[in-house]
């Protein structure tokens, strides 16, 4: 028994050695291996026309991939035998995986070649000269400088769509993924009859928002508001929406200052955003930390909460939880009423857009995909089914909801969820942008002004960490 | 079973050694072999290796792309750039989750084994193969299940702890930046109990029962057999448990995967060398993602990790080396 | 401890082992209460027992999560995966535990470091995409493969136990290696075979991260990786969930029932001569 200590000792040390070991073979190899990758080149998209000589007699197959959500993937399954006939050359073959795992599963087939379209969201915070020093590449970014997306600009069907729209989800003037449509998230639902029985109206500033909330609270007999805040986000996009409500199209500006330090997390401009936080929160329904979100859209429905906060395309889940039901939506009211009249816009995303990578073992079977959903019949039944805000010119909407959301669509912006950067290496109260979580008011451990004083120390901690990393 | 046995038999063997060689045909043993040898080098070594290499690097992981050495880079974005509070507590739940369910889950196992152990408790077969049956589940469905007895507000522990203990708003576990991460541990050593008390049953079944009637005889107390002959007696298996749980759990992020995905402050440095290599939530200390394809310092972590298991490992041993001699 | 203990003790044991067995039991019992309610009944009395016996739940979980075409390939990898497992392991541990072979104690070393070494997930995830086996059984079938440092360890051990004069009456009697082995050794192991077996098996079976990574085909899915994205879809339907982690189970629950002494005598077999 004695020797098994030096046993496992000369084990560990064995296994030590061994990994010391790889690591000089390995620098030694290295510079061939890196060079050999160099040569390798990244692929180029005259792949994807190489592919295009597809044999005449099997069908090929068109793999899309995207995540769990049910009309998507309904409708693309059941445009399968439609896109078959018209182009019979290809089958069409949707594989979804669950939503927490999209981000592993696209990069894992991408880096393998072996899809044909991705599906993303908004193609955010990449990184420029600006902030070249202070945060990583994305995702996306990274495949798009790689060589791995391929840019359809040039395409035939980007045609049909609102090129100002997609050229908002470009990439360097480039576009490079095919945007179906945009959903409004910086706002809440609300229940119409509720409303009407407290005799409430929409608001058009957020103390308006607060009296309503006064308002609801006071009267006793139903939740002011509530939100699927189990899975953090629902909740805390409400933080960004305050900020893209009160700063508009400075939002860009707002955030490129925050991480620079020009503007601090404890200047007024910022404060307005926490102290926002701290009000709105104090109005949160009792235990809402736990609601899932899967369940939440449910909840709403059931009709006893007066306001729900979420992005639009829950009212797919609305409607079929409670036929009949009847609610509307508006956007975060900001501080003061907008100079231009228009009432308070929505924060908006580009949600599924479609992309082809370079590498894709049919990328000509992918781009014949996109091309047939861009047919503006195709399309416009697609929006119809997913309920998103068209990017197409002219796309007649079926559903009286997303209709009467044009007001508050008229001039929307990004939601500054994609726009605010957190330093690389940030401390958890500056990671979380805006998490409602560490407010006293959800459990947390601070008001507004120490959440905003944590939340700048761990920005200042961040760089100074950066300057000391040279 | 205990980790000496894997020792060479004392040189006696050196003389045999020779004519053994001559039972059978060295080819065809080393044929037999070859397979496992094989591929053993091919997954397990080469990957290791690589691993060691790829943290000195600033690899993407898209074939083709060119890549360099970058020197400790990795490592000092690790250490340097990460958050030093967030650092140290993702660190420090490493430690507490390596920690709390060797502790929790050997003490437990070392209990049930003895009491299972006993001859006068009916029914211990089934007690046994009840313990032992998570062991079958694997951390997907266990996930599943723990993040079903935890839902909010229809799971059982919550409508217990507001219906019975009449807490008004009762703190939803696996949302919960306190107690999802003590939630994800008591998973763990639900899941594993079973197998450690196994292997303390065994160890236990090697006892003569003289020992114990001769101390009964004596007047000793249950206490006072236990710390003097049971715990002894099966001190090789306490070793071998504390060292595989020690080791599984620092490695282990199945379940943290599955049940938070490192979200709510659970995300321990086997989850964050996964999430950075892999995409996702949790891949750093404070409880981010890793944006871009950072296959080197995905890498970097996992040696860090690697590093943190030897070191654990060995003072462990030493410790429990120690307290075996002062028996 | 005898049979003679205090009562007190006695009775402090049977409460304990009672209470380990409600913690045990619970969760098990919830999950099937819950797979056999209607979705409606679950969402307004969760904890009550089932009234309803929604058998349904079974035949919707299955038919919804395509479970028909995975449950086969989760055959296929779990007897593939452990039997090959299994085979090198014998095949390797054998020789060292006799000393056959020039190095046996470094061999043994090399595999115990296995117990420690990083874990080499990006190298073998390029490893597999370079030799063009991504998205395909075989790939999937040579990760989920391998010598592990535990089984080397136990079946070294166990190995010891088997009398050396029976390798050598073999050998006399002109024995081929391999019919030695399979013929004389490996039945004399059986209690180390089925508990490494079994632990191999719940691994493969079980298996989500590198099922996640390695394949993309629903064609090759097993599984786990079935239930996952079927969660995925089903999130807030517990009773469907809870229906599709069973049909998951049942098959290593069914295994274990009926060869549950087998299965611990030889986990605690294999412990003991390991």
């Amino acid at each position: 028994m004695r020797k098994s200590v030096k046993k496992l000792i000369s084990i560990l040390c064995a296994s030590a050695t061994l990994l010391a070991l790889g690591g000089c073979s390995g620098t030694t190899g290295g510079g061939s291996s890196s060079s050999s990758g160099t040569t390798g080149g990244s692929p180029t998209p005259s792949n994807v026309t190489d592919s295009s000589g597809a044999p005449s007699g099997k069908a090929q197959d068109v793999n899309v991939l995207t995540w769990s959500n049910e009309a998507t993937v309904v409708f693309l399954k059941g445009i399968a035998e439609d896109f078959h006939n018209a182009h019979p050359e290809y089958n069409l073959v949707v594989t979804e995986v669950p939503s927490a795992e999209i981000d592993s599963v696209i990069q894992t087939r991408i880096i393998a070649g072996d899809i044909d379209v991705v599906s993303f969201q908004t193609f955010s915070r990449p990184q420029e000269e600006w902030n070249a020093s202070s945060v990583d590449k994305p995702a996306w970014q990274d495949y798009i400088d790689q060589g791995l997306l391929t840019d359809l600009t040039d395409q035939a069907f980007i045609k049909n769509y609102n090129l100002d729209t997609l050229m908002g989800n470009a990439y360097k003037g480039r576009i490079y993924s095919l945007n179906i449509g945009t959903v409004g998230y910086g706002g809440m639902f609300y229940n119409k009859k509720i409303f009407e029985e407290l005799n409430l109206k929409v608001p058009n500033t957020w103390a308006e928002l607060m009296d309503i909330c006064e308002t609801v609270k006071n009267d006793g007999r139903y939740a002011v508001v509530s939100a699927g805040a189990g899975d953090q986000w629902p909740l805390n996009i409400f933080a960004n929406a305050i900020i893209t409500a009160n700063y508009g199209e400075k939002t860009r500006e707002f955030g490129q200052k925050l991480l620079t330090g020009e503007l601090r997390h404890t200047d007024p401009e910022v404060m307005l955003v926490y102290n926002c936080m701290e009000q709105i929160s104090g109005y949160l329904e009792e235990g809402v930390s736990g609601i899932s979100y899967s369940d939440a859209p449910g909840r709403f429905a059931l009709g006893n909460m007066a306001m729900y906060i979420d992005g639009t395309w829950s009212w797919a889940d609305i409607d079929k939880a409670g036929p009949g039901f009847e609610y509307g939506y508006f956007a975060c009211p900001p501080v003061e009423a907008r100079s231009d009249g228009l009432v308070p816009q929505d924060a908006i995303k580009y949600d599924l857009s479609f992309s082809v990578p370079t590498n894709a073992p049919n990328g000509a079977g992918g781009l014949a995909f996109l091309d047939y959903v861009s047919q503006k019949d195709v399309y416009s039944k697609f929006i119809n089914a997913i309920g998103f805000t068209p990017t197409q010119n002219d796309i007649q909407l079926e559903n009286a909801f997303l209709n009467s959301m044009s007001d508050i669509l008229q001039k929307p912006n990004l939601n500054s969820e994609m726009l605010i950067y957190g330093p690389k290496g940030v401390g958890e109260y500056g990671a979380g942008q805006f998490t409602f979580f560490y407010l006293k008011t959800l459990g947390g451990e601070f008001d507004a002004k120490s959440f905003a004083e944590a939340a700048e120390e761990d920005f200042d901690t961040a760089r100074k960490a950066l300057e000391s990393m040279g | 079973m205990s980790v000496h046995n894997a020792a060479a038999p004392p040189g006696t063997e050196v003389k045999k050694r020779k004519k053994t060689f001559r039972l059978f045909p060295l080819w065809i043993v080393l044929l037999c072999m070859l397979p496992g040898i094989l591929h053993y080098c091919i997954f397990r070594l080469y990957p290791s290796v690589m691993t060691a290499y790829y943290s000195f690097t600033d690899i993407s992981g898209v074939p083709g792309t060119s890549w360099k050495f970058i020197g400790l880079a990795n490592y000092k974005e690790f250490f340097i750039l990460q958050n030093a509070r967030d650092l140290k507590a993702a660190l420090f739940r490493t430690v507490g989750y390596a920690f709390f369910v060797t502790i929790i889950q050997n003490a437990i196992a070392l209990m049930l084994a003895v009491i299972v152990n006993s001859s006068f408790l009916k029914g211990r077969n089934f007690a046994r193969g009840v313990y032992f049956m998570p062991v079958i589940l694997g951390s997907a469905v266990v996930a599943t299940i723990w993040k079903m007895i935890f839902s909010t507000p229809t799971g059982p522990i919550y409508l217990f702890m507001k219906n019975i203990l009449q807490i008004p708003s009762p703190p939803s576990i696996l949302s919960s930046r306190i107690y999802a991460f003590p939630a994800v541990i008591a998973a763990q050593i639900w899941q594993n109990m079973g197998y450690s008390m196994v292997i303390f049953l065994a160890a236990l079944q090697g006892i003569d029962n003289s020992l114990y009637e001769s101390a009964s005889i004596d007047g000793a107390s249950e206490w006072k057999m236990f710390t003097k002959i049971t715990v002894p007696m099966i001190w090789s298996a306490v070793m071998i448990n504390t060292l595989l749980a020690i080791i599984g759990s620092l490695q282990s992020y199945e379940l943290i995967m599955t049940i938070t995905r490192g979200n709510f402050n659970t995300s321990t440095l086997g989850m964050m060398a996964f999430a950075t290599a892999f995409g996702g939530g949790g891949a750093t200390a404070s409880g981010g993602t890793i944006s871009g394809l950072r296959q080197g310092y995905a890498a970097a972590e996992s040696m860090v990790l690697f590093i943190g298991v030897l070191t654990a490992t060995i003072v462990s041993q030493i410790l429990m080396k120690r307290a075996e001699v002062e028996q | 401890m005898g049979r003679n203990a205090n009562p007190a003790f006695k009775v402090f044991c049977y409460v304990l082992v009672v209470l380990f067995l409600f913690i045990y039991l619970f969760p098990l019992f919830y999950i099937v209460n819950t797979s056999l309610k209607t979705s409606q009944d679950y969402l307004l009395h969760p904890t009550t027992l089932t009234s309803t016996f929604s058998i349904s739940n079974f035949g919707v979980a299955w038919q919804k999560a395509n479970f028909g075409t995975y449950i086969w390939n989760s055959v296929l990898y779990t007897a593939v995966c452990t039997l090959a497992s299994l085979f090198m392991s014998v095949m390797i541990a054998f020789p060292i535990s006799r000393r056959y072979i020039p190095a046996s104690n470094f061999l043994h070393y090399l595999f115990l470091c296995g117990l420690f070494l990083p874990s080499g997930m990006i190298p073998t995830f390029q490893l597999i995409l370079g030799a063009g086996l991504y998205n395909t059984r075989i790939g999937y079938m040579l990760v989920m493969t391998g010598v592990s440092a535990t089984s080397v360890f136990f079946f070294t051990g166990y190995f010891r136990g088997i009398p050396r004069d029976l390798d050598e009456a073999a050998a006399i009697d002109g024995c081929g290696y391999l019919r030695y082995i399979i013929s004389v050794v490996i039945p004399l192991s059986k209690p180390a075979i089925i508990s490494m077996g079994m632990l191999s098996m719940i691994g493969v079976w079980n298996d989500i991260v590198n099922s996640t990574i390695y394949l993309t085909s629903e064609s090759n899915y097993n599984i786990t990786r079935g239930m996952f994205v079927f969660q995925g879809q089903y999130s807030n339907d517990w009773t469907l969930t809870a229906a599709a982690l069973l049909i998951v189970a049942a098959p290593l629950i069914l295994i274990y029932l009926f060869g549950q002494r087998y299965i611990v005598d030889g986990v605690m077999a294999g412990s003991v001569k390991g």
